[in-house]
């Protein structure tokens, strides 16, 4: 496998196809390599952004209390069964607060959800403006404020497993806290507006191996600690203890715990950009899988001009296998100034992520002449003038393919004219094709070999290689051989010349000695 | 009889340990890619400015007022984000790039390094204070590209196809 990567790898620098320029007589094209690094502002929580937009699984929240252009950005991972103990339609959820300036943002903070939820149950978001605005109290404390509490809703709960009880805080700072305590006992913490401030609160407590409820006179009882926020670390005021039949909305008390409801509604998506995929000069990227047989499929880019044509198209070098093209993961591309991208797994949370650079760009005059840049093997076209007798098998050629023929044939109107005679013709039609390698050892070897042109019904039963035949034929377009027995072939090189219609076929056999099991047999051609 | 054994034996301990130094101080595949003078050379004329980090620090403020007064109070600060005010984006390795960021590139290309901007840039109704700390280029380092190129090399030889990533 890694041989067949490093043979396309080697072609990245070499492969391209061509545009032709109608009006300015040349073509130009790019070449890309995958970078090392990432390089870019662009990083995996902005793509994480980009994909949940991309396939529907972005929510955003205003966050007026920042600023008018503040948003809570929630971006669901959704796996349909690769939960804990095999959960089915698994949500994860990543939360980044962004501000979003005509349609582009930058990330101020993030969470990443500890817990598992249910698909598409959403968040309880709170904005505390009205519960929890003694600003002066925090001032005085050097805390931030806290703007919102958020709970994510659908936990999946897991009876074997530690249960976790999981809220966020969104605070002045533009800051995401994340609290996520164990809940098998009752002692976790959830927020409490009380009196202008914001408390953790605790119902139970653990005392070695017991978890005793807190208790006044008798009666259960909470502990509230006011909740202070200092450029990310969370530390806490001096608590009170207050009788749980005391916390009630008619005595000041709002606990955010359970499915409290929404008093921010989400807003529509679309004030971020869509437009990834385009570089500011116009020209725009995508890329796709290209199939390279044995189930492997490799990540190719595709770069258009403005006006839709195809300017470039190539390998990035990455493969990877997939049972068939249908199960073949969407990719996302976006472009970075003029001479970058990005690829990676249009999926939440996918850790694939690549960038590319471009290292040249080639201009090349309508008559094949490099004009500036690096060279590259590409499509020819091969268009002599009329004046000549001959004319090429093929009037294009992939110079990057392996199996490449290389010939020319008397044109028609040199045979009409008279002026070489019709059995000289196939003295002069000539093909020359790639070398054929056998291995001397048993079993069926075969082969077939591109002509560049239709050949007419040939089969020659060829005995010069040793005890038993190659057998070489054409089907009416390409030149095949087999053989039954080439243990019995004897190792040398063959300069073969074989006569088919009006062409004569080239060709070099090489019957080479099989390694034997105690090394290896390096052959160089 | 005893000490001939004991000698053997510590003959192989020893043996054995010289082998397992040179075994895990052989060097790695990668570092056995060589970097020529004229890999440098095309490195640096295919790369050009495309490698570029430029490394900068952002604070955002909700008036114009508010950025301007920090930028006149804290603006030439050797670690502005001390101060404790504004908002400072998510800054991973402890800088912003600004890299595919429209805005805050063309700011960042009309600055020297160490350089911070005398005016707020607005973005997204926002006033950022904004300082550009250094233009990172990896073809400005031998050593650094050196490595680049090692790396780039291993991946076109598969070395990166072991990668979990797929």
């Amino acid at each position: 496998m890694k041989k067949t990567i490093s043979i396309v790898l080697a072609f990245v620098l070499m492969f391209s196809f061509i545009t032709a320029n109608a009006e300015d007589k040349k073509a130009e094209y790019e070449l890309w390599v995958e970078s090392p690094y990432v390089t870019s502002g662009l990083t995996y929580n902005d793509l994480n952004i980009y994909r949940a937009q991309s396939i529907g699984e972005l929510a955003l929240y205003p966050l007026s209390r920042l600023g008018s252009n503040y948003y809570l950005a929630i971006c669901e991972e959704k796996i349909s069964n690769g939960g804990y103990n095999g959960n089915t339609k698994t949500g994860f959820l990543y939360c980044y607060i962004i501000l979003v300036n005509n349609g582009d943002f930058i990330i101020i903070s993030q969470q990443s959800l500890g817990g598992e939820f249910y698909w598409d149950r959403g968040v309880a978001i709170q904005n505390l403006v009205s519960t929890v605005n003694n600003s002066t109290w925090y001032a005085t404390q050097n805390s931030e404020v806290p703007y919102y509490v958020l709970e994510p809703q659908g936990r999946y709960s897991h009876y074997y497993y530690t249960d976790y009880y999981e809220h966020l805080i969104i605070t002045s700072g533009g800051r995401i806290y994340q609290f996520y305590q164990n809940a098998d006992y009752g002692c976790e913490e959830n927020a409490t507006a009380y009196n202008g401030l914001l408390y953790a609160t605790a119902y139970r407590y653990r005392s070695g191996s017991s978890y005793p409820y807190y208790m006044i006179d008798r009666s259960n009882a909470a502990r509230l600690k006011p909740y202070i926020f200092q450029g990310g670390t969370v530390s806490y005021g001096a608590h009170m203890d207050v009788k749980t039949s005391e916390m009630t909305t008619a005595n000041g008390y709002t606990i955010y715990k359970g499915n409290f409801g929404s008093n921010v509604s989400t807003t529509s998506t679309s004030i971020i950009s869509q437009n990834g995929n385009t570089f500011p000069d116009g020209r725009s990227v995508s890329a796709s899988w290209m199939g390279m047989g044995s189930s492997l499929y490799e990540v190719w880019y595709t770069i258009k001009n403005a006006d839709g044509t195809t300017k470039s198209k190539g390998p990035t070098g990455y493969s990877t296998a997939f049972s068939s093209v249908f199960n073949t993961l969407n990719l996302m591309s976006i472009a970075i100034n003029n001479s970058k991208f990005v690829v990676c797994v249009n999926q939440v949370g996918h850790s694939f992520i690549k960038e590319y650079y471009r290292v040249a760009v080639v201009e090349e005059t309508i008559s094949g002449e490099i004009i500036s840049g690096g060279g590259s093997i590409g499509t020819k076209n091969i268009t002599p003038p009329n004046t000549t007798d001959t004319e090429p098998v093929l009037s294009s050629i992939d110079f990057a393919q392996e199996d490449l023929p290389l010939g020319y044939n008397i044109r028609n109107n040199v045979i009409d004219s008279g002026k070489l005679d019709v059995d000289l013709r196939q003295q002069v039609n000539s093909i020359r094709l790639n070398d054929i390698v056998v291995l001397k050892k048993s079993g069926y070897a075969s082969g077939s070999h591109n002509t560049g042109t239709n050949l007419t019904y040939y089969s020659n039963y060829d005995y010069s290689f040793g005890s038993n035949y190659i057998r070489f034929y054409s089907n009416g377009q390409n030149f095949l051989w087999y053989c039954y027995y080439p243990e019995t072939l004897t190792v040398g090189t063959y300069n073969k010349t074989y006569y088919i219609g009006d062409k004569t076929i080239y060709v070099t056999v090489k019957v080479i000695a099989a390694p034997t099991n105690s090394g290896t047999t390096t052959v160089v051609f | 009889m005893k000490k001939p054994i004991i000698a053997i034996l510590a003959a192989v301990i020893v043996i054995a340990l010289i082998f397992t130094v040179m075994y895990f101080n052989k060097p790695s595949e990668m570092e056995n890619i060589s970097v020529t003078a004229e890999d440098l050379e095309e490195y640096r004329n295919n790369i050009g400015n495309s490698m570029d980090i430029k490394k900068s620090i952002l604070l955002i403020f909700n008036t114009q007022e508010e950025c301007q007064n920090f930028i006149n109070e804290h603006g030439d600060a050797g670690d502005p984000l001390s101060a404790g005010v504004g908002i400072a984006p998510q800054m991973e390795d402890g800088y912003y790039n600004v890299v595919g960021n429209t805005i805050f590139e063309t700011v960042f290309d009309n600055l020297q390094d160490g350089e911070y901007a005398k005016e707020p840039i607005e973005f997204g109704g926002a006033f950022c204070y904004f300082k550009r700390l250094e233009n990172y280029s990896v073809v400005n380092n031998d050593e650094d590209l050196t490595e680049f190129i090692r790396q780039e090399k291993n991946m076109e030889r598969g070395g990166e196809i072991n990668e979990e990533n797929n």
